[in-house]
This record gives C-alpha cells, sequence and structure tokens, in this order.
C-alpha cells in the first residue's frame, strides 16, 4: 500500500467536495448556525422573523390557539407516532423524510399559523421542521414544547387513526 | 473457498457491488448536504463545529473510493479508505444503539428514512469484510489503469 496514493485520495476528495459545496447552492456553510429560541407569550401580537430564532410557545397559549382554531398544528413525529395519536385534528409532516416538493407541503398557506411539535420538550424534530418551513419563507410557525406528552398529560383532546375510523 | 477468494473476477464482482454502493451512497449525501448534516447532529457524537465539514468531505470521499475501486485504479489504498469508513459506521450505529437513540442512520441520504439498528450494522460488517477481503486479496486487479 502507498500513503502516497492514500494521501493524494484523501486530498483529493477534500478539495473536490469543498469546491462543490462553495459552487453549489445548496452548499453548507462551514460550521452550523446556532439556534436560539424565544418563547411567545401571546403570539396573536405578531413577532419578528429571524432566520436563526425559533418561535416557541407553552400549554396554555397552545390551548388557546386549539380552542380560536386560528392556526393548524403539524406534528413532525413519523407516521406510526403519528397514527397511535395525536392532538385534534393536526396533520402529519414527519420531518425525517421531509421534501419541500412534497404534495402536503405545497399545499400549506406560507401565511397562516402553524404550530409544530414531536413527543415533548426533548425531541428536536419540532425544531428541525420549524427551521425548514421558515427557510421556506413560512412566517408564522411556532413550536409548542411540551408536545404531545404534555398535551395529553393533561387531558386536551387527541385522536388517533383507530378513533377516526 | 482460498481460491475463490484470490479469483480475479470474483474480487472485480465484490470490487463493483462495493463501488457502485459507495457511489450511490456519496452521491445521495452530496443531493442534500444538509439533511446529512442533520444526521450526522442526531447521533450527538460529533461536536458542533465539526458536523458540516463531515457532511461535506465524507460523501465526495465515498464517492470516489467507490468510483476508483470499479475502475481498479489504487485498489489497496482504496480498500483500506472503505473499510476505516465502515468500521466508523458500525461504531457509530451501534453506540447509537446501544444509547436508545431512535434515529434514521443517514446512510443513503435520507429519503428513505432507513433507521439505525442491528440489520444497519450487519449490512455494514458485510461491506467492511469485503473491503478487508479486496484488501487482502487483490493483488493483480483487474484494472483500467493497468492496461
Amino acid at each position: 500500500m502507498s500513503f502516497k496514493k492514500l494521501l493524494i485520495i484523501i486530498v483529493s476528495s477534500a478539495a473536490l467536495s469543498f469546491l462543490y459545496n462553495s459552487l453549489s447552492s445548496g452548499g453548507l456553510p462551514l460550521s452550523r448556525p446556532e439556534i436560539k429560541i424565544e418563547f411567545e407569550e401571546n403570539i396573536s401580537k405578531g413577532s419578528d422573523n429571524n432566520s436563526n430564532v425559533i418561535k416557541a410557545i407553552a400549554l396554555e397559549e397552545a390551548v388557546r390557539i386549539f380552542n380560536n382554531e386560528h392556526a393548524v398544528f403539524i406534528d413532525a413525529r413519523d407516521q406510526w407516532d403519528y397514527a397511535e395519536g395525536h392532538i385534534a385534528g393536526a396533520i402529519n409532516i414527519p420531518e425525517f423524510s421531509f421534501d419541500y416538493k412534497s404534495p402536503e407541503v405545497i399545499s400549506l398557506n406560507k401565511d397562516a399559523t402553524y404550530i409544530v411539535y414531536c413527543d415533548g420538550d426533548d425531541c428536536d424534530v419540532s425544531k428541525r421542521l420549524t427551521m425548514q418551513l421558515q427557510r421556506m419563507g413560512f412566517k408564522e410557525v411556532y413550536v409548542y414544547f411540551g408536545g404531545y406528552n404534555e398535551w395529553q398529560d393533561n387531558g386536551y383532546p387527541v385522536e388517533s387513526e383507530e378513533t377516526n375510523e | 473457498m482460498n481460491k475463490i477468494l484470490s479469483d480475479r473476477y470474483f474480487l472485480l464482482c465484490i470490487r463493483i457491488v462495493v463501488g457502485f454502493v459507495f457511489i450511490f451512497a456519496g452521491i445521495e449525501k452530496i443531493s442534500s448536504p444538509e439533511h446529512f448534516a442533520v444526521s450526522i447532529e442526531n447521533y450527538r457524537v460529533f461536536p458542533d463545529f465539526t458536523i458540516n465539514i463531515i457532511a461535506i468531505y465524507i460523501p465526495w470521499l465515498e464517492l470516489l473510493t467507490g468510483i476508483l475501486l470499479i475502475f481498479g485504479i489504487a485498489v489497496k489504498e482504496n480498500a483500506s479508505i472503505v473499510s476505516a469508513l465502515l468500521a466508523i459506521f458500525i461504531l457509530l450505529v451501534f453506540s447509537a444503539v446501544v444509547r436508545g437513540l431512535d434515529i434514521e442512520c443517514g446512510c443513503f441520504g435520507t429519503s428513505d428514512g432507513q433507521k439505525v439498528g442491528l440489520l444497519k450494522i450487519a449490512e455494514n460488517l458485510f461491506l467492511f469484510v469485503a473491503g478487508i477481503i479486496i484488501y487482502l486479496r487483490d493483488h493483480n486487479p483487474i484494472s483500467l489503469a493497468s492496461k
């Protein structure tokens, strides 16, 4: 085995990768942007948009929005978790297979308000999905941090595939 | 057994299989770097500042080694890179399984949503063994370069 050849392969793929990354429109910055989370007490007051800030709401605000029906809840977990149980009326956009060209995503209204959630405050998919939607130009996307677990524990309406059928 | 493992055409077949898997895996990730970066992040092993660099670099290393393996150029060197990468992947998937992380592996891009698990480890182990066989046995590879 020749270490010179090994080095050539390693260095040339590095050169190609960074060249491609700098030219590609989908190229990544070299370090990941830090994401801040800001809680909103009342989303109807409106809020600033910053691509590295995720807007979040707590249970009371989620309940208030749920009752006013002026937002759509999005379940960011996979379709199996969603089928087992989700917040009543929520739609399912699994973050792990997120595709901005998919019909579900295209059918969303960029000016409407969306509340994204997953299991609870230690899951990340709701935050990631929110970032994706913000990047696509959605303005009013909020993460409901307590997620499905908190919602269910407090006895708020849920539904599952079985109860639908 | 020994004879088969040293057969040039058998070794060529293994190289083509491993090579195509790596080319496919590389292209899938190159086409959606942000997804791959998120997959790496999910393993919760790498510090933040390394994640994008890994996401930019590894797919191209996979692509290049895959192509070179198929064409029979620098076979030993590429087989060692492939085996080293697979050893790392196996450890990562194994550590994710042990920690109970329910994440997708990010092996072939993310659109298929393959989760980490024992099957994934077995797949990688198979490719790892193939890489080692190529490294140890392919002394006189069928190659485009040598003609």
